[in-house]
């Protein structure tokens, strides 16, 4: 039996108690107060579900921990970068890592840095074509 | 640590999901039990608006969600060429 099958008995399952305990088709005759709790019991599950997630998120912003740091160090590194690429005259790095929006969380700052010198060392080669420096600035960014 | 604003929105919104779960949790399940002159009758709505306000509240979140996509997409359509 596959999962979609098992899910499905599952949530049929469960809906055929629900819908026993909440509209009464047999004739069981519970109390009120049960056929009054079970009624909107998917409503209830489904807003417990969004507050849990909720809380989720608002918990881990929280405690999200950046590394101020390490955040200033990269700026600083992206900024000798710059000025030495500025010497060397490769314009479109600088696009790509002055825009980069994570740079305050990456935590492994001796990687970057280490692809970034590598980037600049290559940059010496100027017998390579424009589309070969995008396209080795894009593989070695995708190994971050 | 995460910086002072981030605390204080991280922390706000647990807060408020734990509000809303207490509070919905009594409206729904434990408010049958209690006897029909309890006064903790006072500080609920009827009960149909437990079903209808979540309802309400899914109605304008999808509102939102379309409003916003339809805002992307009519912002990045490209102008024709001429």
């Amino acid at each position: 039996m596959t999962k979609l099958l098992q899910w499905l008995l599952g949530a049929s399952l469960l809906g055929a108690i629900w819908a026993v305990v909440a509209f009464d088709p047999l004739e069981l005759s519970l109390p009120r107060t049960y056929r009054e709790v079970a009624w909107p019991m998917p409503l209830y599950l489904l807003v417990s579900f969004g507050c849990y997630s909720l809380a989720t998120v608002g918990y881990r912003v929280a405690t999200f921990n950046d590394c101020d740091e390490a955040a200033r160090e990269l700026q600083e590194q992206i900024k000798e970068a710059k000025e030495d690429l500025r010497r060397k005259g490769l314009k479109m790095i600088l696009l790509i890592v002055s825009r980069c929006p994570y740079a305050k969380y990456i935590r492994s700052l001796q990687h970057f840095a280490d692809i970034l010198v590598i980037v600049i060392e290559r940059s010496h080669m100027k017998t390579w074509t424009a589309h070969r420096r995008i396209s080795w600035m894009q593989f070695s960014l995708s190994q971050l | 640590m995460a910086t002072g604003a981030d605390q204080a929105v991280g922390m706000s919104l647990v807060g408020f999901s734990l509000l809303l779960f207490t509070y919905y949790t009594v409206w729904v399940i434990v408010l049958p039990f209690v006897d029909g002159d309890h006064v903790l009758h006072k500080y609920f709505l009827p009960r149909e608006y437990s079903v209808i306000l979540p309802g309400i509240a899914a109605v304008v979140l999808l509102l939102c969600i379309g409003a916003f996509a339809a805002v992307v997409i009519w912002k990045s359509r490209k102008p024709k060429k001429d």
